[in-house]
């Protein structure tokens, strides 16, 4: 069964159309990259997925719910491209408020914040202002108050901008960690080499699905030595299509 | 219920990590009341009084009071000169009183007073006070008289009994007129209570709107938003969590204004409390939804000449046509305003305000129902 599917998904804002026939599927325990350049749709599929908007046309599962459900949003955690933390509270304040609105609390919500705080490092930092923090603690504090709660899915809009190759690198093994655990990781990048990382991959643009599989099959496919390669193909093509 | 409550806690623990939005909470309010009081009291503190024929007793009287100077005009036409000319705010003639006694006890004594309408709160306050003293004048001379063998029997005042006890109207007349009369406009009083429901409005207003527009500028509102928490919880959050602080930012301003000061008062300051905490329930649901409809801050600011300056100036501060004062209906501050008065100048309890306080209940009501509405252009569910 997979733990997001979305099929022919249209959204528009006014007259503008931003998703024009989405569909992928995800399924548990896996890391599956949308790679796309800014302004291809990335953040609006991420935000139909997490329940926040509501797709025009198409359907929306998440966790067997159509979306936006409720019980669905329940078990998914969201990493949004800024940071959303409180700057005014500490980092153990930010979390035991993001815990109390997936309903943990007392003892329950105090070993998931330890976990969470272990998990990103910032155990010794937890009682400092977030105003305090550098850009990649709060980086890696948003990650803590996305997987609090030990979501089922677990959506990360471009975790890793603006954080170092070292930091990058922790991150992504403790989302492969997360992913053993039977969590769906949907993640979104605009870097190419992070896509590579992904087991499954979509390639967007303009509001569509241009390609989609694992990168070895997408690389084989077209035959191009990168990912990069790749895209830069698909996207020709499609210029080329329309002309 | 847990998600009220942890929304709530947030909002207060963020406050305490502010100490410029506390101060602006709590301190500004009481400066900018201290200003608006001291404007309005009027620089000058000493009242000059024309006396025409008064007896000394009453000038000793008077003169007790070091704010309080006497100015002795020898007809009443040239005392009114000076009231005209306003070197005086009240002119007072007595008749029927020489050397500490009636002149005729049968006819009694008769006070005529005149006072400058447009000195607002203080001509009142004079007129009060130039009253008392002429009750304690007669009242005086009445115990002086009972003391003599000849007194008339039917009055011996107990010289402990409470003045009021008494009934002077066979010895005492009093009239009173005012030149240029416009006190109903613009006692001290009445603007007072308008105003202070002006600053606690205003500063709410800000605030509330404020926080709310950073939780959605700094994407907090959208990762809260992708959490379980339904919208109305989220409102109710944030109007119990601003609730608590302007709770405590109502009980000081209202202890600040009457103990501090000390604005005529003569109804009960548990009412004044309980009409302020109603009274900012308003700003604060009109101020979220107002940021939730803004796009930027400085939409937010724009609203303010729009919304919060007209209640100003339709709220009571100014006698207005029929057309105009139905139109200050329609604003909130009104009704705080007129429960302020109430209870502060007419001395009515609470059950005289319950209409005002239900107005303002109802604006907070739709204010909140269509802050939830709106968010539905957040997250569609």
């Amino acid at each position: 069964m997979d733990a997001i599917s979305l099929k022919n998904v249209h959204i528009s804002f006014g007259k503008a159309q931003i998703l024009k026939g989405v569909s992928l599927s995800v399924m548990p325990g896996g890391i599956y990259g949308l790679l796309g350049p800014s302004g291809s749709g990335k953040t609006t599929t991420v935000k139909i997925i997490v329940g926040i908007l509501k797709a025009s046309v198409g359907e929306v599962v998440v966790l067997e719910e159509i979306m936006p459900s409720f019980v669905a949003m329940k078990s998914i955690g969201y990493m949004a491209q800024e940071n959303a933390l409180y700057e005014d509270l500490t980092g153990q304040q930010n979390l035991e408020f993001f815990g109390a609105m997936y309903g943990l609390s007392g003892k329950n919500l105090e070993n998931r914040i330890k976990q969470s705080l272990n998990f990103i490092d910032l155990s010794g930092e937890a009682k400092k202002l977030v105003s305090k923090y550098s850009g990649g603690m709060k980086r890696r504090l948003a990650l803590a108050a996305a997987i609090l709660h030990a979501p089922k899915v677990l959506i990360l809009d471009e975790p890793t901008v603006g954080i170092d190759p070292v930091l990058r690198r922790s991150i992504w093994r403790g989302l492969y960690k997360i992913a053993q655990t039977g969590t769906a990781i949907l993640i979104t990048t605009h870097v190419m080499d992070e896509a590579e990382k992904c087991q499954r991959l979509a390639m967007m643009r303009e509001g569509r699905i241009i390609g989609e599989g694992t990168p070895e099959e997408l690389k084989a496919h077209y035959g191009c030595f990168s990912i990069e390669d790749v895209f830069l193909r698909l996207s020709t093509e499609k210029d080329e299509a329309r002309r | 219920m847990n998600k009220i409550r942890a929304l709530s806690m947030r909002i207060f623990l963020q406050l305490l990590h502010d100490w410029r939005t506390l101060a602006i909470m709590f301190v500004l309010p009481l400066i900018l009341i201290t200003l608006i009081w001291l404007v309005l009291k009027g620089t000058d503190d000493t009242v000059k009084i024309g006396v025409v024929d008064a007896p000394k007793v009453l000038t000793q009287m008077l003169e007790k009071d070091e704010n309080i100077e006497i100015k002795r005009y020898g007809t009443w036409e040239n005392a009114q000169v000076a009231l005209d000319k306003e070197d005086v705010i009240a002119i007072v003639k007595v008749t029927g009183f020489a050397d500490g006694t009636f002149t005729d006890p049968n006819v009694g004594v008769r006070f005529d007073i005149m006072l400058d309408g447009t000195k607002g709160s203080r001509s009142v306050s004079i007129e009060k006070l130039l009253k008392t003293a002429s009750d304690s004048m007669v009242l005086q001379a009445l115990q002086k008289q009972s003391e003599e063998p000849f007194a008339d029997e039917a009055v011996t005042p107990d010289p402990n009994a409470d003045a009021l006890q008494v009934d002077l109207s066979p010895y005492l007349s009093v009239q009173v007129s005012y030149l240029d009369d416009i006190r109903d406009i613009e006692t001290f009083d009445v603007w007072g209570a308008t105003l202070i429901g002006f600053v606690s409005f205003f500063i709410v207003f800000l605030l509330a709107g404020m926080t709310f527009l950073k939780e959605r500028r700094s994407g907090t509102l959208e990762k809260l938003l992708s959490t379980p928490i339904r919208r109305q919880e989220i409102v109710f959050g944030y109007i119990c969590g601003f609730g608590v602080v302007t709770i405590l930012q109502s009980i000081i301003i209202s202890l600040y204004v009457i103990k501090v000061l000390g604005i005529t008062m003569n109804g009960s300051i548990i009412d004044i409390v309980i009409i302020m905490i109603v009274s900012t329930v308003c700003p604060l649901t009109l101020g979220m939804l107002l940021s939730t409809a803004a796009n930027s801050e400085f939409q937010m600011i724009q609203f303010i000449p729009i919304v919060i300056v007209p209640q100003l100036f339709f709220s009571g501060l100014f006698n207005l046509s029929f057309g105009w004062e139905l139109f200050g209906r329609l604003f909130p501050l009104t009704y705080t305003a007129d429960a302020l008065n109430k209870v502060l100048l007419r001395g009515d309890g609470l059950s005289a305000c319950l209409l005002d306080l239900l107005v303002l209940l109802i604006f907070s009501t739709l204010f909140v129902s269509l802050n939830i509405r709106l968010l539905e252009k957040r997250r569609n569910i």
